[in-house]
């Protein structure tokens, strides 16, 4: 089934140990440059973590002219061998979840570490979770409605 | 190089000169990282008699070989200097972000001399580092000149530390700050930084770090965050209420110093607790870089006060609150915010307010400019934080600190200091060992050296009677060493809670590759504890600066739990000394340094 990560920037504490554990996982070094997670500290108390969604058409893909990001599995797979480093796909990524590698000089992306994301494992306070696709639709519903009924209940 | 990325930076203000150094190994290996390097290379490099204040001063800002790692709180960084507040050693340490960044631009640290002729400012990219002018942020608050200055060097991800204008008017008690509400807070880093016409450092690593043993290095962090998790002060207390928590803790003990530490019971407690913030003011729990607790408070008032921002954390509320009679938590929320702006360390500025109303209240601090300064004056009290941040009126005089403050109005005994760094929020009185620590620390009158509260109130890691003195000696000796190393490594002292030595030494050892057996680890803790003391003694702090404050030694506590108690601190010296392989005179001996290779 598929998977995608899921992000509450109402638990995020802007720690950061998700880039740390996954530039560890992929690259065996601590280095949040490397990370395909980032948290995005926007100010006024509000830190965001933001990765791949893993589109079901998605547009990086679309855009990409070398052949380099395809689909498997329902997960968006970036082949390094093949990338030419253009950034378009950084470009049309709806939360521009693609970087380039600051030493390979290619995009990477989040690839769900293989079923069990490091971010997810190392996130002290479920603010990334890994979820089946479909729930995680019903998961924010609820949680918009959560904060609804919360201000009609003032 | 594993952990520490082996290069410093020396940047030279007088000359303009940058240069980028290499540290030996066996010196890293010894002496760790932080506070512990930091000492090494002051000791080494520095006259004991310097003016703090001079271009010969040195200001060294460290990260040890665990910030920028996984390892639980691994992002600190640690300020270390010649203090102008108490003319003696200073570490002070700060999290959020800036550590962490400075290790992935490549560096343990930075040691800057000299004087600039001109304000300015230092830009770190990576391996790019330039000085530039400062006139367009010098005299601004942190808030104008975190924004200025990340607007100028174009990357959203750069990371501001700077002093306000308090550390620029030379505010003994000013402070340096990253990312606007986190601070290296004691001692007077700010007024050094401020002599040195260096208003600020910008830096943007896109670097790495790296660990020897990648797979042990994970188990180890995974255990640890474990531990963590399961803790209830780490795993719990903390994330729920902040350091606040302790508001409630502190006063039903009867150990939280109120009016001056004219006793330790606040009837205005619960106003100010962590449970009144987070049912009142809270917007946000934050963390500082890779830390598992989230123990800041992101906070915003409306109305009378209005204001937002980090913090105030527990020390804050206590510096504005009972210290000055003030039960009122958006008020002491507004004056941390003015702190954090104008760059002053919260204690010793809520502290020496508390003695400037009590010298006010007894008729011997006449000429304040109108200023009515009343316990429990919560405009007056602001006024006073706003006016030692611009070194005006009153200011000036409080600016100096509680000491200087005291003994200017005739009665040195109204200063609640050791050392002359202003005391914090516990009341030794009726926590024992806590005030050996105060009396032993090698930065004067502070908590953190050696926080006995752990064992004292909350029983970790193991409950001991806070009113004996049995035993307290070697369990302070024991916590300090300890403490010397985790802010050797770059991480929190929070961590402590839940971690023994056994999990600090794996992670050490995992990351830089060399095994560190738990003996191995505290005695480089008491190597570096020794040099910190070798540096004071040569000072000038001897056996008579050990001490607490008259009133506390002399006046047994009036009320509450601990009514009728003395902190004994004089019975304990001794032992204290002997335990440590000093002389009675609190001389370290020669046999002593020479065990710990200290011995030239």
């Amino acid at each position: 089934m598929k998977h995608t990560l899921l992000f509450d920037h109402g638990k995020c504490t802007g720690c950061r140990m998700c880039e740390l554990a996954c530039s560890f996982e992929h690259n065996g070094e601590f280095s949040p440059a490397r990370s395909r997670i980032s948290v995005l500290s926007l100010g006024g108390g509000v830190d965001m973590p933001i990765s791949c969604l893993q589109c079901e058409d998605p547009a990086c893909m679309g855009v990409c002219s070398s052949g380099a990001i395809s689909q498997k599995d329902g997960v968006v797979s970036f082949d390094a061998e093949l990338c030419t480093g253009c950034r378009l796909c950084m470009m049309a990524c709806p939360v521009g979840s693609p970087s380039i590698d600051p030493v390979l000089k290619r995009a990477v992306n989040c690839d769900l570490c293989e079923g069990e994301p490091a971010c997810v494992e190392f996130c002290p306070f479920g603010a990334v979770e890994y979820v089946p696709a479909t729930h995680s639709a019903l998961v924010n519903k609820k949680r918009i409605a959560e904060r609804l009924s919360a201000i009609w209940g003032e | 190089m594993d952990g520490w990325t082996g290069r410093l930076l020396r940047v030279d203000l007088s000359t303009g000169s940058i240069a980028k150094e290499d540290v030996p190994k066996k010196i890293l290996e010894d002496y760790i990282g932080g506070s512990g390097l930091g000492a090494k290379i002051f000791h080494d490099e520095v006259s004991p008699d310097v003016d703090p204040l001079s271009p010969e001063n040195k200001l060294l800002i460290m990260t040890g070989p665990l910030t920028g790692t996984l390892a639980p709180t691994g992002g600190r960084y640690m300020v270390i200097t010649k203090s102008p507040l108490t003319g003696i050693w200073l570490e002070t340490n700060s999290g959020g972000q800036w550590g962490a960044e400075l290790k992935f631009a490549g560096y343990d640290g930075i040691i800057i001399e000299g004087r600039s002729e001109k304000p300015v400012y230092l830009e770190i990219f990576d391996g790019e580092v330039t000085l530039k002018g400062a006139s367009s942020v010098w005299g601004k608050t942190l808030g104008e000149t975190t924004a200025v200055l990340k607007e100028a060097v174009k990357d959203d991800d750069a990371k501001v530390l700077a002093i306000g204008p308090a550390g620029e008017e030379g505010v003994l008690t000013a402070c340096v700050v990253n990312e606007l509400g986190r601070a290296a807070g004691r001692g007077g880093s700010g007024a050094v930084m401020g002599s040195k016409n260096l208003k600020a450092i910008v830096v943007r690593g896109t670097g790495s770090v790296t660990v020897a043993h990648p797979k042990e290095f994970k188990e180890s962090v995974v255990k640890s965050l474990a531990m963590m998790r399961e803790n209830p002060v780490t795993g719990t207390a903390l994330y729920a209420y902040g350091t606040p928590v302790l508001v409630n803790i502190i006063n039903t003990n009867g150990i939280f110093p109120t009016r001056n530490f004219s006793t330790g019971v606040f009837e205005g407690a619960e106003n100010i607790s962590g449970e009144q913030m987070a049912a009142t003011i809270l917007k946000k729990k934050t963390a500082c870089f890779a830390c598992p607790i989230a123990c800041g408070r992101y906070c915003s008032v409306k109305a009378e006060f209005e204001v937002e921002g980090e913090g105030p954390e527990y020390e804050s509320i206590w510096a504005f609150g009972a210290q000055c009679g003030v039960d009122n938590l958006p008020a002491i929320t507004k004056a941390n915010y003015l702190c954090n702006e104008y760059g002053i360390d919260t204690i010793s500025m809520g502290n020496t307010i508390g003695c400037a109303m009590e010298a006010y209240e007894r008729g011997l601090l006449k000429d304040t400019g109108g200023l009515v300064l009343n316990f429990g004056n919560t405009e007056a009290m602001l006024e006073a934080v706003e006016l030692t941040g611009k070194n005006e009126g009153i200011g000036k005089m409080l600016a100096l600190g509680s000491k200087r403050l005291a003994e200017s109005v005739g009665e040195p005994g109204l200063s609640m200091s050791v050392k002359g760094l202003e005391l914090p929020a516990y009341d030794p009185r009726g926590v024992k060992g806590q005030g050996l620590g105060y009396a032993t620390s090698n930065r004067g009158g502070c908590h953190v050296q050696a926080y006995m509260i752990s064992p004292e109130i909350l029983g970790l890691p193991e409950q001991l009677d806070r009113l004996a003195i049995e035993g307290k000696p070697a369990f302070v000796k024991m916590l300090q060493d300890f403490v010397c190393m985790v802010n050797a490594l770059g991480m929190c002292e929070f961590t402590g809670f839940a971690l023994g030595a056994d999990e600090y030494a794996a992670l050490l050892s995992h990351a830089v590759g060399r095994e560190y057996t738990v003996d191995q680890f505290m005695e480089a803790g008491e190597r570096l504890f020794n040099l910190k003391r070798m540096m004071n003694v040569a000072m000038g702090v001897s056996r008579e600066d050990d001490t607490l404050p008259e009133r506390l030694l002399t006046t047994p506590m009036p009320e509450g739990p601990v009514a009728g108690h003395l902190p004994e601190t004089e019975k304990m010296i001794d032992e204290y000394y002997q335990l440590r392989g000093w002389n009675p005179d609190g001389v370290p001996a020669d046999e002593k340094l020479s065990e710990l290779g200290l011995l030239k």
